[in-house]
């Protein structure tokens, strides 16, 4: 073995990169050993040196730190749509697919009628197509660790996510900031516009006392409860492992 | 919501750090913010979740394969080597600017004339990566990474020397 340290190993040193016995034989070595000491001085400059060489390559982001994080939320939620639309085929044969899964698991239940006894609306597709041009709008939702996530993309004016429960539970819904929470007995709902329209909810039910409805208007899209998804008839939807995608090909504000 | 304050602050947090990775790797402004942005797109895209540590060496470690896949890298490279960025606020005189501008390309210079492997490690410890990620990053052992580093340190200032003597 050499009297002196390896280079490398002086260096870690120096970046603080070895413990216990490693650094405390660099340590003892260079206080009794000039040359390596020397080796020791002579790499903090070179590394000094190759820091300041290469910050002369440094220009400042043109965009703000603010304008870079939207564009990357834009950039992302544009490729998402890109990627729907090319599997807008694929991804009607898959809701059959679904909505007979799901119908197999409910026998003699279709989800139709399924959706008149919970009382509320139920969304024909054909009452979700705009006139005129509408933007596709996105949701993905999973169910993960024990909340439920709801992914937005471009939802549009009026939509918005509701929580009910019956037994008085507490829920806890954590939404972007923009978002407007409204409250009533057994129920949280949240509006999603602006920033918030391209953004994830992040939803905790107790289990077994309330259900989570994904809505435009009065028309729910989607239904989650007992960790269970349901759709509304019509909806274009790809599985996910732990939830569903759904395309709606585009949502009017009103009927 | 977890997910975006997770993603806001890891944004604020490693932005800037990687946009000036991709800037001192690409040499170019467009690309070195196309691959910084494209890198986050994906963090979102693939639901990439973890620890700041482990997102930030995901993110530089997607940025770094952006702008290697990029057919037109190498090109960009050899002919972005005459671009010299102007700091915006500089009141250098003419002479001054002319030096700095130099510097700044033989700087470039040298980078470019190192090996990928030297050139993504000096980087990326000089963007603070410990040896432990820097080595899952290029493929090599922890324990080698000192011993790399200060030949890749070495070979750049070769490497510049070279340039300042031409």
């Amino acid at each position: 073995m050499s009297d002196h340290v390896e280079a490398g190993e002086i260096q870690a040193w120096l970046d603080d990169e070895l413990r216990g016995d490693g650094a405390e034989r660099i340590q003892e070595h260079l206080e009794s050993c000039a040359r390596c000491r020397a080796e020791a001085e002579a790499l903090q400059r070179s590394g000094a040196g190759v820091t300041d060489a290469l910050r002369l390559l440094d220009t400042p982001p043109r965009r703000t730190l603010d304008e870079a994080r939207w564009e990357v939320r834009r950039e992302w939620a544009k490729s998402r749509g890109r990627g729907s639309r090319r599997k807008s085929v694929v991804a009607a044969a898959m809701l059959v697919l679904v909505a007979g899964g799901l119908a197999a698991v409910m026998p003699g239940s279709p989800l139709r009628s399924l959706w008149s006894n919970s009382g509320m609306d139920v969304v024909p597709a054909t009452e979700l197509v705009a006139e005129g041009e509408t933007d596709r709008m996105g949701v993905a939702a999973a169910f993960r660790d024990g909340r439920l996530e709801v992914q937005l993309e471009d939802a549009p004016e009026g939509f918005a996510v509701e929580v009910r429960t019956g037994s008085g539970d507490r829920v806890q819904v954590r939404a972007h900031p923009s978002a407007r929470f409204g409250s009533a007995a057994g129920r949280v709902t949240v509006g999603l516009e602006g920033e918030a329209a391209n953004d994830v909810l992040e939803i905790r039910v107790p289990p077994g006392s309330g259900e989570v409805l994904v809505r435009t208007g009065p028309r729910i899209l989607l239904r989650w409860s007992e960790g269970r998804f349901e759709l509304a008839e019509g909806l274009v939807a790809e599985p996910l492992p732990d939830g569903v995608r759904l395309q709606v090909p585009g949502v009017s504000e009103g009927p | 919501m977890k997910r975006s304050v997770d993603f806001d602050a890891l944004f604020d947090d490693v932005y800037p750090r990687l946009h000036r990775y991709c800037l001192r790797m690409a040499a170019d402004a467009d690309i070195a913010e196309d691959a910084a942005q494209e890198a986050f797109v994906r963090l979102l895209d693939h639901r990439v979740r973890g620890e700041l540590p482990g997102l930030k060496a995901w993110l530089f470690k997607v940025a770094t394969h952006i702008l290697r896949d990029r057919a037109k890298v190498e090109q960009n490279r050899a002919r972005l080597l005459e671009v010299n960025p102007v700091l915006p606020g500089s009141h250098s005189t003419p002479d001054e600017e002319l030096e700095r501008r130099e510097r700044v390309r033989r700087v470039r210079r040298a980078l470019a004339r190192l090996e990928e492997r030297d050139r993504t490690l000096l980087l990326l410890r000089e963007e603070g990566f410990t040896y432990r990620e820097v080595a899952g990053a290029i493929g090599v052992q922890a324990s080698s990474v000192g011993t790399l580093l200060v030949r890749a340190r070495h070979r750049f200032e070769e490497a510049m020397s070279d340039e300042e003597g031409e």
